[in-house]
């Protein structure tokens, strides 16, 4: 049998079961989970009525329909698959899954952060509905950008976080990659 | 924590914060606006031309991209970018700032590989080999993510040495 620890230094090691986390989330992503839609749909229309919520008790008219949202007579925005902050829980999971650590503090990691974000898109969908009542011709820049805006600050904050909460330094000591 | 120390770290997390946002800025303002013309203009028409007009495979256009689909959904809907895309330069603003060679090697490396496997994969979809979608999709996931890892890693590196 193999011993890819000695083969593969800790950080190509890290990067494998990485990718490999990354493609079977993805693999399962697009043959179960999209297909099956339920998922996708429950995120969506949540984020739709909280955002709603939140708008509604500072004081703006709103009005929601299933994934629809917008600000009483004006033009709506509709949160579809793919727009909901799904890809960003798998993005920000594996990394946390494939980095070793304390198992019970990734888990509590994992679901503090995929909270965080799916707050961070309850905002996003808030900030899309306001958007197209105050700013209607800066649409495509606010919906092209807002992952920049409100996801990748926080994952990459949290990733960065949880490589200095867990004991794995070895990834940072002697030669980066090795060759088999 | 000595007064070097503290000094050192506070520049080098300085500049990473300059990095970022004057690349995020040098990116939304003139990278992408030039990447969508020539998606639009050139990469989309040219793609367009090898879509027979029965074929079950459409292609739409996006910003900076474009996307294949079948009309029988039988296949997921592949998403075609160009390389040196906004997770190329995510990452490399902050690799940069920690001048850290072999990862930025190693990013720059593959966003030249994806002017091969980018092409070869769409005229693969094209021309019938549907299986390619799910593995063009997983392919550009895992990408992209390990992009934005090594960015991360690069910069607690270069912490952890300046910390100690």
């Amino acid at each position: 049998m193999i011993n890819l620890k000695n083969k593969f230094s800790p950080l190509t090691l890290f990067l494998l079961k990485a990718g490999g986390v990354y493609a079977a989330w993805q693999l399962i992503y697009d043959l179960v989970v999209l297909p099956d839609g339920r998922l996708d749909t429950w995120l969506s229309i949540t984020g739709v009525k909280l955002a709603a919520a939140g708008l509604s008790f500072l004081g703006w008219e709103i009005e929601t329909t299933g994934r629809f949202i917008a600000c009483v007579g004006n033009r709506g925005v509709e949160i579809q698959n793919g727009c909901n902050g799904m890809d960003l829980l798998g993005l920000y999971a594996g990394f946390i899954i494939a980095y070793s650590g304390n198992m019970k503090k990734r888990v509590m990691f994992i679901i503090g952060g995929i909270g965080l974000i799916f707050i961070a898109n309850v905002f996003r969908i808030a900030f899309f509905a306001l958007s197209n009542l105050y700013y209607p011709q800066y649409w495509d820049s606010v919906h092209n950008y807002s992952s920049y805006v409100f996801f990748y600050p926080i994952v990459l904050t949290l990733w960065y976080l949880w490589t200095t909460m867990s004991d794995h330094t070895d990834i940072f000591s002697g030669e980066s990659f090795s060759s088999a | 924590m000595d007064y070097h120390e503290r000094s050192y770290r506070y520049l080098f997390w300085r500049k990473l914060f300059i990095s970022l946002i004057a690349i995020g800025l040098v990116y939304i303002l003139f990278i992408r606006p030039v990447q969508s013309f020539v998606v639009r203009e050139f990469i989309l028409p040219a793609f367009d031309s090898f879509i027979t007009p029965e074929s079950e495979i459409v292609s739409s256009p996006g910003v900076d991209e474009f996307f294949l689909s079948s009309l029988s959904d039988s296949f997921p809907r592949v998403k075609i970018e160009v390389p040196f895309n906004g997770y190329f330069w995510l990452a490399m603003s902050m690799i940069w700032p920690t001048k850290n060679k072999q990862f930025g090697r190693v990013v720059w490396n593959y966003n030249l590989v994806l002017f091969a496997i980018i092409p070869l994969s769409a005229l693969g979809i094209i021309h019938g080999f549907t299986w390619l979608a799910p593995v063009v999709n997983v392919h550009e996931k895992v990408y992209k993510a390990l992009f934005l890892i090594l960015g991360i890693l690069a910069v607690r590196k270069t912490d952890e040495l300046l910390k100690n």
